[in-house]
């Protein structure tokens, strides 16, 4: 046994040693050239926030270190917490269901579960205080039965609802990536040596899982620093909020980047935390695929596993699309003018289309050298990208206005700024999913080629593009629906008169007009449904982020 | 491979569509282009104030930009943009938006503003008030009457009001009229007030929606509001919408007069028809549209209020002049010493 | 007088402070097998990766067919060496078929011709549009080959190529492979850590321990001569026993055997054992006592413990019948030459 255990290990390190491709050679010029200018891109906001928050003086500790402050703090610790932890509770066993049991309508609940990822957190705001406020539409529902009010949904346990509801899905794509890739024979072994099928699942399964687990995790937790819509619709103070209202308040860029700071700390806690989480596994199969794994059968627990997923769905895509059909019909039967140009959603479509173009081209030099060139520059690239994802849109869209605005006047307010935008905003979506497919990739393979007389370059573009190609459109379609919904940074930076359906919805919302909110709001989620099938169907694939 | 080359035409279709649908107008240059252009930045709402820029379009032959977005994030903007700033107009929701670029504004000229009443614009010339609009107490009809809702603002700290009104603390409206209120009843007075109704525990929203939509279904029993919000719910919900504006009989901060309003960057280079488009916006035509459709008070003589608002004249509204109105650091500052504000 | 198609000279490498080569020197004549033998983690993965190009070394020079491609001087990349590898777990591109597979390491204008060559010389003629993922264990590898002979490599690196072969394939892939390189004449460094597969392939037999590249020699060397305890061990079986030199012979418990190489008369020395070269006898007054046999078909495999207390193992037909337990006499067979090493 000893010496098995010694011959294993022998292997394993050997496997890591050789497993890492040609980490020891230099990554080519074609490879750094453009993910410096990712990190150009990507210190564009740091570098103004610091640019901002040094320009304070003395005034920035008085805001600082306000008991104000850390009450903030605690709110927004409170709710990434909160919203990772539940998002976690909800996406285990719906990503189980989902992929590894014989629930029925599995596959329908597959593509509906990743749906709220395209709802717009504002919208979600909106209605969840229409559904659930005091005297929301449930509270009618319930008015016969004598209910007069609702308890209050402000506050953290609203904010905490909707952001869950419209976050889970990053948790959930890559859990149910990561289940199907499991192979099924260490759970066999761990049955058979005697374990029972939950000891099993905390002794094998989770521990594989761990590492999509805090990738997802990142995600959401990186979200609800960022999430704006919902945290203000449901008047629960965190820290975007907080900068937002310098802006609105005082207008005054000074203290609101100085509180912005603060952000760009937590998000650097939770990508060291991630990393550590992730450990060193850096795993693919050597040869061929996973034998796909015998499906569970749920027996007698079959309508209740099946009634746990339908609520989910329930409360994040079938209410929402409910409350705004609601809006969009009475607004008819009112005869409210309800028009939309075209030219609307297909600005939308552009705009994210082109992001998630540039956004799939920029992750790739980023995945390469953090997967195939780990060093402490590329690992310090690849955790930057995050940090985008951490800030609130209107920090990043007010950072490329400076910078646009007087140093590069010509691309300012084009269309291409807005892009460059939606890219620093969302770029590690795209990082991460081409990375996982990157790791899926024997670096053997990529090795043959050179020895085959390629240069690396020509290597990346025979072989290792081709490779990625499932983890960057996979990538590129989780941009272009996020970026669909992106509010703040269209609105500032979007060539003048640029409409899309989210600014739409959003002007509309604000002046309370909610049959004309529910029409965009309702297309853009149409529209996004398509690539969101895709993001699906490729994981059916065992493919894709 | 066949499912992806399908999904993948969708996003490219909606590009292409894009593409041809963008291809038409591109962004004019500035500075060599024959039909003049003009840029306005708006944090009004595109659907209140469009109709009227574009009347102005049509008569003069300029042609027209505008950004919409918020106040605050557009005079962000503005300032951050410094000396290139692309904008030629700032049309502002409110006066404290205007005064946190009045030192980026120019001069406006006497002819432009002239017509307008002195209370109604900036004492320096910087910026000009376009439409009015009164603070209100807006009251659920179902749980009170006018006759049950006190003479003046300061009534409200009775703590026979717990719990039941709102609040937007953080809206410029809100706080412009905190500033009337430091100007009439000085700092003291209004920090008890505050403190008052902290203790009476207001709900907090974001907007002037919000707490009309919350007095409408009852969430709430009266709310601080601006008068106009009221007359689209009206419009959209039918007069069966329980709520309704009530003007405070005392006069006091609680019945301010506020205005939108708009200036001229210093760095426009279009000074000339930024001015005659602000001309435009102060002529009786512009002003008529305001009074008739977005349910504003005109700021110039002559032009009659819409016949479902209280006339101006009735309105017990304080004398506080508008430029007292903009510089709202003192009031941020109070409403952060009190705990209203973050 | 054939030429040296490489050359490596005191070769080191080391990852995060653990040393993998160390100071490694090896010759290849042009046309020559060199199997590289040893346990797993002993380094020789990391020598054939080298060699590649694919890790720098820290220390000594590369040369391939006198060109110095590493070292302190020189640095040849990869895609320059003419170094063609296959990996053990073939790394055939995914995305490409067979043929494509084949011609990617080709200049445009020969490759189809050169593709049909490869083909033909591995046995696939038919299959040069299937895709990867369709082709069995044994089809990927000898695509795998075809691909890297396809531009005619200087020197051809497997890293264990049979390894993920079932083993009744594996007998008959080896031979097959073997004929093709053959066939190419092709300059071949082989890794495994399977003996047979070494002593097979090998026109020479490197046999590396942690790093160090103990003993480079013909196939038969290695096994009768074995330059250090651990080669014997690892090539064949092999036991130690105590012994003391005189003359020309060594004495040890249990008789005595002519020695290979000079001692000094006197020198306590560890004399090699092969299990053929023990003889047994059921003698109840035997100097050794079998504690246990593992049948081998036509051998037993006797487990012997001799009065000392030390272990031999002997290799007797399958019709001598010890039970455990049985006290056996024990001759050696004084036609072999004793390997010896200096005890410590």
């Amino acid at each position: 046994m000893e010496v098995a255990v010694a011959r294993s290990q022998a292997l394993s390190d050997v496997a890591g040693r050789t497993r890492g491709g040609s980490r020891h050679s230099r990554p080519p010029a074609s490879l750094w050239l453009p993910a410096a200018l990712v990190a150009v891109a990507v210190a564009i906001p740091l570098v103004y926030l610091l640019l901002r928050a040094f320009g304070a003086g003395g005034e920035i500790w008085d805001l600082l270190l306000r008991r104000r402050t850390l009450e903030i703090l605690g709110r927004t610790v409170a709710l990434a917490g909160t919203v990772t932890t539940l998002c976690a509770l909800i996406t285990l066993p719906l990503a189980w269901l989902i992929v590894r049991t014989d629930m029925p309508l599995r596959r329908t609940c597959r593509v509906l579960s990743a749906l709220p990822l395209v709802i717009p957190s504002y919208v979600a705001g909106l209605v969840v205080v229409a559904a659930l406020g005091p005297r929301g539409a449930l509270q009618q529902l319930l008015a016969p039965l004598g209910v007069e009010r609702l308890p209050e949904i402000y506050g953290f346990p609203g904010a905490t609802l909707t952001v869950t509801m419209v976050a889970f899905p990053y948790m959930l794509l890559t859990l149910m990536a990561s289940m199907r890739g499991l192979d099924p024979c260490l759970e066999e072994a761990s049955r058979s040596m005697g374990c029972s099928p939950w000891r099993t699942f905390w002794r094998v399964v989770f521990p594989q899982l761990r590492p999509a687990l805090a990738a997802g995790g990142l995600l959401v937790a990186l979200y609800s620093l960022r999430d704006f819509g919902a945290v203000s619709l449901l008047k629960y103070e965190t820290f975007t909020w907080a900068i937002y209202l310098q802006y609105q308040t005082s207008f005054d860029r000074v203290l609101a980047a100085a509180l912005a700071v603060i952000p760009v700390l937590i998000a650097v806690i939770f990508l060291v935390v991630e990393m550590r989480t992730r450990g060193r596994s850096r795993y693919h199969r050597a040869t061929g695929t996973a034998r796909p794994s015998a499906l569970v059968r749920l027996g007698q627990w079959k309508l209740l596993a099946l009634s746990f997923c339908s609520l989910v769905i329930l409360l994040s895509v079938a209410l929402p699309v409910a409350v705004l059909g609601y809006w969009l019909g009475k607004g008819f039967s009112n005869a409210e003018p309800l028009r939309l140009a075209w030219s609307t959603v297909a600005n939308s479509g552009y705009a994210s289309a082109l992001a998630a173009a540039v956004a799939a081209v920029a992750a790739i030099p980023v995945a390469i050298l953090s997967v195939r060139h780990s060093s402490k520059p590329s690992v310090l690239l690849e955790r930057a990208t995050y940090v985008g994802f951490a800030l609130p849109g209107i920090v990043i869209a007010l950072a490329l206005v400076f910078f646009a605005a007087n140093y590069a006047p010509v691309v300012y307010q084009t269309l291409g700024l807005l892009v460059v935008a939606y890219v620093i905003l969302f770029l590690p979506q795209a990082v991460g999913s081409a990375e996982s497919s990157l790791r899926q990739v024997n670096p053997h393979i990529e090795d043959a080629a050179r020895s085959l007389g390629s240069s690396p370059t020509k290597v990346i573009r025979t072989i290792t593009v081709p490779l990625l190609r499932p983890g960057i459109v996979a990538g590129a379609a989780l941009v272009f629906l996020t970026a669909m919904k992106e509010l703040p940074a269209t609105l500032i930076l979007g060539p003048i008169g640029f409409k899309t359906l989210a600014t739409s919805a959003w002007s509309a919302a604000s002046e309370g007009l909610f049959a004309s909110a529910a029409l965009p709001a309702l297309l853009l989620l149409l529209v996004s449904s398509a690539p969101m099938a895709f993001l699906t169907l490729s994981q059916r694939k065992g493919e894709g982020l | 491979m066949r499912e992806w080359t399908l999904v993948l035409a969708v996003p490219a279709l909606i590009a292409a569509l894009a593409a041809v649908a963008c291809a038409g107008p591109a962004p004019a240059t500035t500075t060599t282009a024959k039909p003049q252009t003009l840029t306005i930045y708006s944090g009004r709402a595109e659907s209140l104030v469009a109709p009227i820029i574009d009347q102005f379009s049509k008569a003069t032959g300029v042609k027209v930009q505008v950004r919409y977005g918020g106040t605050s994030e557009l005079a962000a903007t503005i300032l951050e943009e410094g000396q290139n700033s692309p904008a030629d107009i700032f049309y502002a929701q409110d006066p404290a938006g205007l005064g946190a670029v009045s030192t980026r504004f120019a001069t406006l000229s006497n002819d432009i503003v002239s017509g307008v009443k002195p209370q109604f614009r900036a004492a320096d010339g910087k910026w000009v008030g376009i439409s009015g609009r009164a603070r209100v107490v807006v009251y659920n009809t179902q749980k009170l009457s006018e006759a049950n809702l006190p003479a003046d603002i300061w009534d409200f700290t009775d703590p026979k009001w717990k719990g039941r009104l709102g609040w937007a603390p953080t809206n410029g409206s809100f706080q412009a009229m905190v500033t009337a209120m430091q100007a009439l009843w000085g700092d003291g007075k209004t920090r008890d007030w505050l403190t008052a109704m902290k203790a009476n525990n207001p709900k907090v929203y974001s907007n002037n929606t919000g707490i009309v939509t919350a007095v409408g279904n009852g969430e709430i029993d009266a709310g601080f509001v601006n008068h106009y919000y009221l007359f689209s719910f009206l419009q959209e919900k039918g007069e069966a919408f329980p709520a309704r504006n009530y003007h405070l009989r005392g006069g006091g901060p609680g019945a301010t007069i506020l205005v939108s309003g708009a200036g001229i960057l210093e760095t426009s280079k279009n000074k000339e028809v930024a001015a005659r488009f602000l001309s435009f916006m102060l002529s009786p035509v512009a002003q008529q549209y305001f009074a008739g459709k977005t349910y504003e008070y005109p700021v110039i003589d002559g032009v009659g209020t819409h016949r479902v608002l209280k006339p101006l004249a009735e309105i017990n509204a304080p004398q506080v002049s508008m430029a007292q109105m903009a510089d709202l650091k003192k009031t941020l500052d109070l409403l952060r010493v009190t705990g209203v504000t973050p | 007088m054939t030429r040296l198609a490489l050359r490596c000279s005191g070769l080191a490498k080391s990852f995060n402070g653990t040393a993998a080569v160390r100071n490694v020197s090896v010759d290849v004549e042009e046309g020559r097998f060199l199997a590289l033998l040893g346990p797993s983690g002993c380094g020789k993965t990391t020598l054939l990766r080298l060699i590649a190009g694919f890790e720098t070394p820290d220390a000594g020079t590369i040369e391939i067919l006198g060109k110095a491609v590493a070292g302190p001087a020189a640095w040849v990349p990869p895609e320059k060496r003419r170094v063609g590898i296959v990996f053990q777990d073939y790394a055939l591109f995914p995305h490409m078929d067979v043929a494509r597979n084949i011609a990617y390491g080709l200049p445009g204008e020969k490759a189809a011709h050169r593709v049909s060559e490869m083909l033909s010389l591995v046995g696939l003629g038919g299959f040069a549009r299937r895709m990867p993922h369709e082709l069995s264990g044994g089809e990927q590898q000898r695509v795998a080959i075809a691909r890297a002979l396809a531009p005619a490599p200087d020197v051809l690196l497997l890293d264990e190529p049979f390894s993920s072969l079932d083993a009744d394939l594996r007998a008959r892939v080896r031979a097959d492979i073997k004929t093709i390189l053959t066939t190419a004449r092709s300059t071949v460094i082989f890794v495994t850590h399977d003996q047979e597969e070494a002593l097979f392939m090998g026109d020479r037999v490197g046999v590396m321990n942690s790093g160090r590249l103990e003993q480079v020699a013909a196939p038969q060397e290695i096994f009768h001569c074995p330059a250090t305890p651990f080669v014997a061990q690892f090539v064949g079986i092999a036991d130690f026993i105590d012994g003391e030199t005189a003359g020309s012979q060594v004495l040890t418990e249990v008789g005595q055997l002519p020695l290979r190489c000079e001692f000094p008369p006197g020198t306590k020395v560890r004399v090699m054992l092969r299990p053929d070269v023990v003889a047994l006898r059921a003698d109840p007054a035997g100097a050794g006592e079998v504690v246990g046999r593992v049948f081998q078909g036509i051998h037993y495999l006797y487990h012997v413990r001799l009065g000392s207390g030390a272990m031999i193992r002997s290799l007797q037909h399958h019709d001598r019948d010890y039970p455990a337990g049985t006290r056996v006499a024990i001759t050696l067979d004084e036609s072999h030459q004793a390997v010896c090493f200096p005890s410590h």
